[in-house]
């Protein structure tokens, strides 16, 4: 058991107070309810479940697999790693100044993007064959290792900072 | 004063103002708490019984959905009291039950028994991450950038999704087996999940619709997930659905663990050097918690998010570890209870 990404943001989209901004027409967060209560309660309900088993059974299995695609494409949106793959499909004019895109060129975003394709592929692939699974945390050492020793010949420090990945001090 | 020992005390400092308001604030916004905690409860029913249902596939029955919920549950509870950024929640995760499979099968590889060495791994874990916790660790997190937490995030993601996928696919392979020309149960299996997900994509967004009010378009986004699944579940019960025989949760009748084994596992089942060597693959295992941990913790955290309250990275990573441990419950003598720890 250890912090959950998914379940964790989703709580937090839970919580919020949206505003329908007028001007951008895109749905802002306002302010969060940061709260202990319902996290309690959520675990407790769940604690027990064990309790309610027979009611547990008639859930069907395509509702959790539905439940899971609205979860993995609700943690989606906000990744920006996952736009710039789709806006490597855009017109560069469409998109807004401040757009990677517009900022480096589509050659350097491209390059950087299709590092972490190939990230996400390895990563998924080692997870994948079950006998050498056991080591995956090494794997974020390599992606850490990566991001600190390779990128850093291709990319300038504001290059990092334009793609919203400045380098830490 | 003992807190101003501890190297994360200002941690604590930056948090303690908040306690009381940490749970009276949920009180005076009941409107925003009720259906959160419906949601919600969904949202992690589903990869705890899922991943329950997957563990004890794996593990020949020995971890099962019972151990799962229990562990999940009670994890979660004792971290809403004591963590450090309560809006983070503890599940089980892919990555987490990757481990414990290969762990599982290194044990039956070299017949030795599942439930000490799983055990002893808890120990040292719980160990590690207390220590780490304990030494302010968190910091080092932030070498680890946003390149690779987008990847991480993107994995969580995509695996999210490749489990749906492979769900619905094992219907098909199923019922293509007993009879390729009778694919109705897989189609209806398989619009059922993108009617759950289509549909529940529509509720949450219609907030930025012009339908109605406000305050109805709010109550629509609040409830409407759970709408949607008490929905599709009550519709697979009406007769004339129910004869496609869609496949329900399996679930055990009756509260037993899996296998219907005691709740007592021997710690000194294993002889002394293995309970040492245990140490190893609890690093593996530290090392996924504390990058999965802080990662989510950190997204949590983010500015986009807007919350006031403030972080406290290395409260959280000391929550974890004394879960990790506590999730040796009802110790009696040398004995524990593993719940699923992973």
């Amino acid at each position: 058991m250890c912090g959950a990404t998914v379940q964790s943001m989703n709580h937090v989209r839970a919580m919020s107070e949206t505003r329908l901004n007028p001007e951008t027409n895109e749905i802002e967060i306002e302010r969060v309810t940061e709260t202990r209560l319902t996290g309690f309660i959520i675990h407790a309900m769940l604690a027990s479940t064990v309790m309610l088993l027979p009611l547990i059974k008639t859930i069907p299995i395509p509702v959790v697999s539905g439940v899971f695609l609205f979860l993995g494409r609700k943690l989606m949106t906000g990744n920006s790693f996952l736009q710039r793959v789709t806006d490597a499909f855009a017109e560069r004019r469409r998109l807004p100044d401040n757009n990677p895109l517009n900022l480096l060129g589509r050659k350097k975003t491209l390059i950087y993007t299709g590092v972490q394709v190939l990230c996400l592929l390895g990563l998924f692939g080692f997870k994948q064959i079950s006998s050498i699974t056991i080591f995956f945390p090494a794997m974020i050492g390599v992606l850490m290792s990566i991001r600190a020793f390779a990128l850093p010949k291709i990319f300038s420090d504001d290059d990092f900072v334009a793609l919203g990945d400045p380098t830490p001090v | 004063m003992i807190i101003h020992l501890i190297p994360h005390r200002k941690d604590i400092l930056r948090r303690k103002p908040h306690y009381l308001s940490d749970w009276t604030d949920g009180f005076k916004r009941k409107r925003q708490v009720i259906p959160a905690v419906l949601f919600l409860y969904f949202a992690c029913l589903a990869p705890a019984v899922s991943f329950g249902t997957i563990a004890s596939e794996i593990t020949n029955g020995s971890i099962g959905v019972v151990e799962f919920l229990l562990g999940s549950g009670m994890a979660g509870v004792m971290y809403s009291i004591f963590s450090g950024q309560p809006m983070a929640f503890l599940a089980p995760t892919g990555l987490t039950l990757a481990f414990t499979s290969g762990l599982f099968r290194f044990c039956s590889l070299r017949q030795m028994s599942f439930f000490p060495v799983y055990a002893w791994v808890g120990i040292w874990t719980s160990f590690f991450m207390t220590l780490l916790g304990v030494a302010g660790s968190s910091k080092a997190i932030r070498y680890c950038t946003r390149f690779t937490d987008e990847v991480f995030n993107g994995l969580l993601s995509v695996n999210f999704i490749y489990e749906a996928v492979s769900s619905l696919r094992r219907n098909f392979m199923i019922a293509h087996m007993n009879d390729p020309m009778n694919l109705t149960m897989p189609f209806v299996a398989l619009s059922m999940a993108l009617g759950t997900f289509l549909s529940t994509m529509k509720v949450v967004k219609f907030e930025a619709t012009k339908f109605f009010n406000t305050k109805i378009r709010t109550q629509i986004k609040n409830f409407g997930p759970v709408t949607v699944i008490l929905t599709f579940t009550l519709l697979n019960l009406l007769p004339w659905f129910k004869k496609f025989h869609v496949p329900t949760l399996i679930v055990p009748d009756t509260f037993q663990l899996a296998g219907g084994r005691s709740f007592l596992v021997g710690l000194k089942d294993i002889p002394t050097n293995y309970r040492m060597l245990c140490a190893f693959p609890a690093i593996l295992l530290t090392a996924l918690f504390f990058m999965d941990q802080n990662i989510s913790v950190r997204l949590v955290n983010s500015p986009d998010n807007k919350l006031k309250k403030g972080p406290a990275y290395n409260v959280d990573l000391v929550a974890l570890g004394v879960i990790t441990g506590g999730e040796f419950e009802f110790t009696s003598a040398h004995h524990f209870i593993p719940s699923a720890f992973c």
